[in-house]
């Protein structure tokens, strides 16, 4: 029997799930390097995005528009905002209340996530909910073939990816971000930032990187009010393993897990890998806290 | 969180003891007096909060005293509960023996991890306490064939334990037992909450390294209230499934994590009883609300949000503050 | 300028046993070396001050003494048994105090709870309440047993914090800049109560205030750039010209009596700058977050 298309098959699926990943995990690792706050809810506003994303769809085709492509570039736009609404209405009320103190912040996170997951519940019902992708093409060669809406979230996803990278260093934007990371008094002091404007648009952004990750996944997964829970507990992965504060260490953890995953999922059962992967994380933490490419503890 | 703990009377007069040991032994003897007054339905809610608040008085020792946030304590409920679940149906044991197993592999679970956790702080410390309890939950889905996955299984209804005939379907003998174990935890809490270790339990609350340099090793004190608390959490798993005749992977949750920390700071952190108040609120709110709708955990949610915005204390801690009731320990 | 005493022999016959004994420390960070192959002994009885400009080393010494930080090389002794593996928590059940350069006390506590803590190991829950109010009489602080550490002002949890160090009769008490931060008068009734500790357990005082080490101190060891420059008795010290081009800036010729304002460079008030490196502003600089590094200044001034 030739593997060769189902190994070509696990890379893919691995590289898509990668992609995905790494904008979700992105989202996480500003909000944590930049305020120092772990935001348990992150998954939540994944799922809220996707399943925004079916509700603006359901909307334009109620609307009478049929296709497709409208409904999800609609989706596209307009819930990711959602999802940041809710963010910025959870940072200025909740954490910037609490100072962002690390434990307070983690519980109300925790609190928020309840909230958020048991309102969508309230609003949407417990069905899981299609989006129809924008395109039906599929990539045919003779001997493998695979959906071209996939292939073309990898090719978006790696544009974000290089866009916000291309912030991070380029802009006064991102300037901002890294100074308020690397020391958030000096960036007060010296550079007159103002930190708590800084801080709501950090979380905010972070929230919408999960979300617009979803609406890409969306086509492929179905919206479920549940389904924020794994993309949290494999951004951590992600994030921690890669090394917090670490782009380049989120890409790369990003991939591997990513890849693993995928590949894993292909031949053996998809708990143990999660298994796996979760003592990973907490034996990392205990032993290498600072990932791949963060910095040694001090 | 930094919870106010007023430490009581170091040079307490006997008066004030006794008050403190009156107030402490009188809940129990309160809960058997009351209970026969209420109807069924209730009398089985009370030996569930009775074991649950074991779990929290637990978790308390630890959160609430010694100030470590361990966000996987769900880990060792569900290590008690099927140790003894699957030592009773599988392994055929005693029911008293199978319970002992359960609390046997709770405790080695929480050695064990707390050796390793321990060996982080804050918030590396919540995350890495997390991924334990989740690879455990994931791993009694994963191997299914042995713990019924995610529908878990029934225990038969135990009918002899260790050679005498005791009836653990009868209501009012799983108030006796619920209502032993939990004054037994009741009393562990309160000696060790009261004497030396507990002393140093706080001190590494506010300051580790200060602790250190008075001599005290800061690392076997965590481990000692990491253990207890897993003890405790196994104690209560256990019982549960010997009582309820039902063994489920919920109770391996992340959920079942935060609900210790939702009861204990409901309640009032660092207070003794402020575990079974905050079970027992929690437990009837949740109670009440999941009669009205499927989305019930939206008000754990909300309650955790608002615990912290404004009452980080809880109850019994809002209450000890504001009067000043140092003889609250 | 004198060679740095490497100490008694151990044991050797008709000289004292060092009680406190550093051989070859060294501590480095990265490519910066803070400590520099210190050798030095503290004998029983001793008030000991070990002195040294900001960045000068201090910090990181006592810190691998009470065992805070690991030497990069080096050993230490204490009663003649080795304790460079030992935690902290071990060398201070051995007999050794520590209070810190900023004080730590438990705030939530009470004050009398604070004591107890210090005191459980060594005293039987019976006759405990008795050790703790002795133990809060000998610093005047009986009065505050039940209020809430967090309340105190600072000058009390200094006391405090000194109580609570002695609690257990420790034989060698370290004492990290502990007139930081102190009143004139705060530091003049100080220095009465480390006169009065002094006649009970030996002390290392590691000062910025050259008028309280003058005060105090029956031997002074001087520490410049992470290495020993000199060890004596005080007056030899500041006649010692080396340290005084080293560490007190200019040389004021014999003046540095009573007032702290008389010792430039050295003394909390200001410095003249001179060359004493990094010295301006005084202790200030080694002010740090005490859960952040051990060696505040150390690691990032020269």
């Amino acid at each position: 029997m030739d593997l060769g298309p189902y190994f070509l098959l696990a890379t893919l699926e691995g590289l898509l799930m990668a992609a995905v990943l790494a904008l979700t995990a992105l989202g996480l690792s500003l909000v944590f390097g930049v305020m120092r706050v772990v935001n348990v809810a992150h998954g939540e506003f994944y799922m809220l995005g996707a399943v925004s994303a079916w509700w603006v769809a359901s909307l334009v085709a109620q609307a009478g528009i049929s296709s497709p492509a409208i409904a999800f570039a609609a989706a596209l736009l307009v819930a990711p905002p959602i999802a940041g609404v809710v963010a910025l209405a959870a940072e200025r009320l909740i954490l910037r209340r609490l100072d962002y103190r690390p434990e307070p912040t983690i519980v109300a996170t925790i609190g928020l996530l309840y909230m958020i997951q048991q309102g969508v519940l309230t609003l949407f019902g417990p069905d899981a909910r299609p989006v129809r992708a924008p395109f039906d093409l599929r990539l045919d060669l003779y001997w493998f073939g695979w959906s071209g809406y996939k292939l073309a979230v990898i090719v978006f996803a790696i544009v974000l990816i290089v866009v916000a990278r291309w912030v991070l260093v380029n802009t006064r934007a991102g300037l901002i971000m890294r100074a308020t990371e690397i020391d958030t008094e000096m960036a007060r002091a010296l550079g007159g930032i103002d930190t708590r404007r800084v801080y709501a648009g950090v979380f905010t952004l972070g929230a919408m990187l999960a979300a617009l990750a979803a609406v890409l996944i969306v086509p492929i997964q179905q919206a479920h009010y549940l389904m924020g829970l794994d993309p949290l507990l494999l951004s951590f992965v992600v994030v921690i393993v890669g090394g917090l504060g670490s782009l380049r260490g989120t890409l790369v953890a990003a991939l591997l897990i990513g890849l693993s995953d995928g590949i894993v999922s292909v031949f053996f059962a998809p708990t143990l890998a999660k298994i796996l992967a979760t003592l990973l994380v907490a034996l990392v933490l205990v032993f290498r806290p600072q990932g791949l490419y963060g910095e040694a503890p001090r | 969180m930094s919870v106010v703990a007023p430490t009581g009377d170091a040079a307490s007069t006997r008066g004030s003891r006794g008050v403190r040991l009156a107030v402490h032994a009188a809940v129990p003897v309160a809960i058997a007096l009351l209970y026969p007054l209420l109807p069924d339905y209730h009398q089985g809610n009370v030996v569930r909060i009775l074991l649950l608040a074991v779990y929290a008085s637990g978790y308390n020792l630890l959160f609430g005293y010694t100030g470590l946030l361990s966000l996987g304590h769900a880990l060792y409920l569900g290590a008690g509960l099927y140790g003894a679940g699957l030592g009773t149906t599988a392994l055929g044991l005693d029911p008293l023996l199978a319970w002992l197993l359960g609390v046997a592999l709770a405790a080695t679970l929480a050695l064990a991890v707390g050796a390793l956790a321990l060996r982080t702080t804050g918030v590396a410390f919540m995350i890495v306490t997390m991924m334990f309890a989740q690879a455990g939950y994931l791993s009694i889905l994963h191997w299914n064939r042995f713990t019924g996955g995610d529908e878990g299984f029934v225990v038969p209804t135990v009918r002899r334990v260790a050679g005498f005939a005791l009836d653990l379907g009868e209501p009012d003998v799983r108030l006796v037992i619920a209502l032993v174990l939990y004054s037994l935890a009741l009393g562990i809490c309160y000696a060790l909450v009261r004497g030396d270790v507990g002393r140093v339990w706080l001190a590494l609350r506010d300051d580790e390294e200060r602790v250190e340099l008075l001599g005290h090793d800061p690392f076997r004190h965590k481990l000692l209230a990491f253990v207890v608390s897993g003890v405790l959490a196994g104690a209560a798993g256990g019982a549960y499934a010997l009582l309820f005749g039902y063994v489920g992977a919920t109770f391996a949750t992340i959920q079942y994590s935060i609900l210790a920390l939702l009861w204990v700071l409901v309640g009032g952190a660092a207070t003794v009883l402020g575990p079974l108040l905050g079970t027992a609120l929690m437990f009837y709110l949740v109670d009440i609300l999941s009669g009205y709708t499927a989305a019930w955990l939206f008000a754990v949610g909300a309650v955790l949000v608002a615990l912290v915005l404004v009452a980080p204390r809880g109850v019994l801690g809002t209450l000890r503050h504001r009067f000043r009731w140092s003889w609250l320990p | 300028m004198n060679v740095p005493d490497a100490g008694e022999p151990r044991g050797a016959v008709g000289a004292p046993a060092a009680l406190l004994e550093a051989r070859g420390l060294t501590r480095r960070f990265g490519g910066l070396v803070a400590v520099d192959d210190v050798s030095l002994s503290v004998f029983p009885g001793e008030v000991r001050a070990l002195i040294g400009s900001n960045g000068a080393g201090k910090s990181t010494l006592v810190a691998m003494l009470v065992g805070r930080l690991a030497p990069s090389s080096g050993t230490v002794h204490f009663e003649g048994r080795d304790v460079t593996a030992l935690a902290p928590a071990r060398r201070v059940a051995l007999g050794m105090g520590y209070t810190f350069q900023i004080t730590r006390i438990f705030p939530e506590l009470d004050v009398d709870e604070n004591v107890a803590v210090a005191l459980q190991r060594h005293v039987a829950p019976g006759v405990r309440d008795a050790a703790i109010a002795a133990a809060l009489d000998r610093f005047e602080l009986g009065a505050l047993a039940r209020r809430r550490a967090g309340e105190l002002s600072y000058g009390h949890r200094r006391l405090l914090e000194l109580a609570m160090a002695t609690a257990g009769e420790p034989r060698l008490l370290m004492l990290d800049e502990p007139t930081q931060g102190l009143s004139d008068a705060e530091i003049e009734n100080f220095a009465g109560v480390v006169r009065a500790l002094a006649e009970r357990c030996t002390i290392l005082l590691i000062e910025h205030n050259m008028a309280v080490v003058m005060n105090l101190a029956s031997r002074v060891s001087v520490l410049h750039e992470g290495r020993l420059l000199a060890d004596g008795a005080p007056a030899e010290i500041r006649a010692n010209e080396a340290v005084q081009r080293a560490y007190l800036g200019m040389p004021t010729g014999g003046s540095a009596g009573g007032s702290t304002g008389g010792s430039t460079g050295g003394s909390a008030g200001g410095s003249t700058g001179g060359s004493a490196g990094g010295s301006t502003g005084g202790s200030t600089g080694t002010i740090a977050d005490p859960a952040a590094s051990v060696a505040p200044d150390d690691g990032r001034r020269t």
